[in-house]
């Protein structure tokens, strides 16, 4: 097994005696967070199977439905909002808890902060899932039915820090956490140590279509596939050479266009797309269609695996 | 590779498309396999797209005839 649910098995939701158990957990190092699609809850067979669930999600067709793990935090503070307490003669009074948060540091690349920047005050799509790198586990919270991320108050990217004399380009990571109680039912899934908990799931690598040219006498274009700076034609020429690796729609009517043949130019490293021209007749000279990788899964299928693609739109010129 | 396609010479092609011409001349008049194999000269593409025809309309699955239809109906039958 590579995953060990220590404290499913220590929590006592009505119990209150404060004798400690032999499984106790103090969290440690948070070394990233995951978001998940806000509500999802885990359940057992889910759970169970912890990591093949993780890398299925985070390749989810649907962006609805995809998990975002973002990860590596250079530094994470604090950033709780204090508790409130009320004087009355000489004595102070709880009177409610604050909210915990983190303020996480990435020193990734500035690509990676635009990226990061699409989930900037989304905290009404997604919950968050802790990855705790000192207990090599992953942090959330045992609801009914399962295992669910924690409900997020806020998710803020703010402007990045720019680089300078002394130090380089870095940018901060906001969450802060909803419910104090969600912390009452923390639930961890602990996973071996031959397994590193910051490396089992990545999100998905963006692909564009980039110096789209489209070729004369009908339906054929020619695009380089970028995924951040790797032409994709080295390292995947064979099998994105397939008509079932895209799909292309017509912006107008969002009828189907179909993609005759799919080739790869080495001297270029483009790919050359042959469209069928019922282009003739249904897209006038002018209008726009678009082109898009097919879904992650096929992709996947096709052995080009963890990727998504970026929509371009082509422009009938004959 | 999909079911859906076949490859040859770095060319992946849409099997429903090239068999949705009914003869070989008709696709080989086609503008878009005529875009095809643009690196070789004329004898070399009119090949690669003869072979690119044979293959695509002699793989896959085949239509069933009526008389397919009757046999499976009587197999029912018989169970």
């Amino acid at each position: 097994m590579i995953y060990d649910l220590d404290n499913f098995t220590c929590i006592s939701d009505d119990c209150a005696n404060t004798g400690m158990p032999a499984c106790t957990f103090k969290p440690g190092y948070t070394g990233g967070v995951i978001l998940v699609p806000k509500g999802k809850v885990f359940t057992k067979t889910e759970f169970q199977a912890i990591i093949a669930t993780f890398q299925a999600a985070a390749s989810e067709d649907s962006p609805a439905n995809r998990i975002i793990p973002i990860k590596t935090f250079t530094t994470v503070e604090r950033a709780d909002s204090e508790a409130v307490y009320e004087t009355a003669g000489s004595s102070t009074f709880f009177i409610k808890d604050g909210k915990l948060g983190i303020n996480a540091r990435l020193d990734e690349s500035e690509h990676h902060w635009k990226k990061l920047r699409k989930y900037n005050d989304k905290q009404g799509s997604y919950d968050a899932i802790i990855i705790d790198t000192t207990n090599n586990s992953f942090q959330g919270v045992k609801v009914a039915g399962g295992w669910k991320g924690y409900t997020l108050d806020q998710i803020a990217v703010p402007q990045p820090n720019g680089a300078t004399n002394t130090t380089g380009f870095h940018y901060m990571f906001k969450i802060v956490f909803k419910y104090i109680s969600e912390f009452e039912n923390s639930a961890h899934i602990q996973l071996e140590n031959s397994v590193n908990v910051l490396d089992v799931v990545n999100g998905l690598i963006d692909f564009s279509f980039v110096e789209t040219v489209a070729i004369t006498n009908g339906g054929v274009y020619k695009a380089k596939l970028m995924a951040s700076g790797q032409n994709l034609g080295d390292l995947y020429a064979t099998e994105l050479a397939d008509p079932a690796a895209f799909v292309a729609t017509i912006d107008a009517t969002g009828v189907a266009v179909t993609i005759a043949s799919v080739a790869y130019v080495g001297a270029t490293g483009a790919f050359t797309f042959t469209f069928t021209l019922p282009l003739v007749g249904v897209l006038p000279v002018g209008g726009t269609f678009t082109l898009n990788a097919a879904a992650p899964s096929v992709l996947a299928g096709l052995n080009v695996p963890g990727y998504s693609g970026c929509p371009v739109t082509l422009t009938r010129i004959s | 590779m999909s079911k859906y396609t076949f490859k040859l010479d770095g060319h992946g092609f849409n099997k429903s498309w090239v068999r949705s011409f009914k003869t070989l001349d008709s696709f080989l008049n086609s503008i878009e396999a005529q875009s095809q194999f643009a690196q070789h000269d004329e004898g070399k593409r009119k090949e690669l797209l003869t072979k690119v025809f044979t293959e695509c309309n002699d793989s896959g699955p085949k239509p069933s005839t009526s008389l397919d239809a009757k046999a499976a109906s009587k197999a029912e039958v018989k169970k």
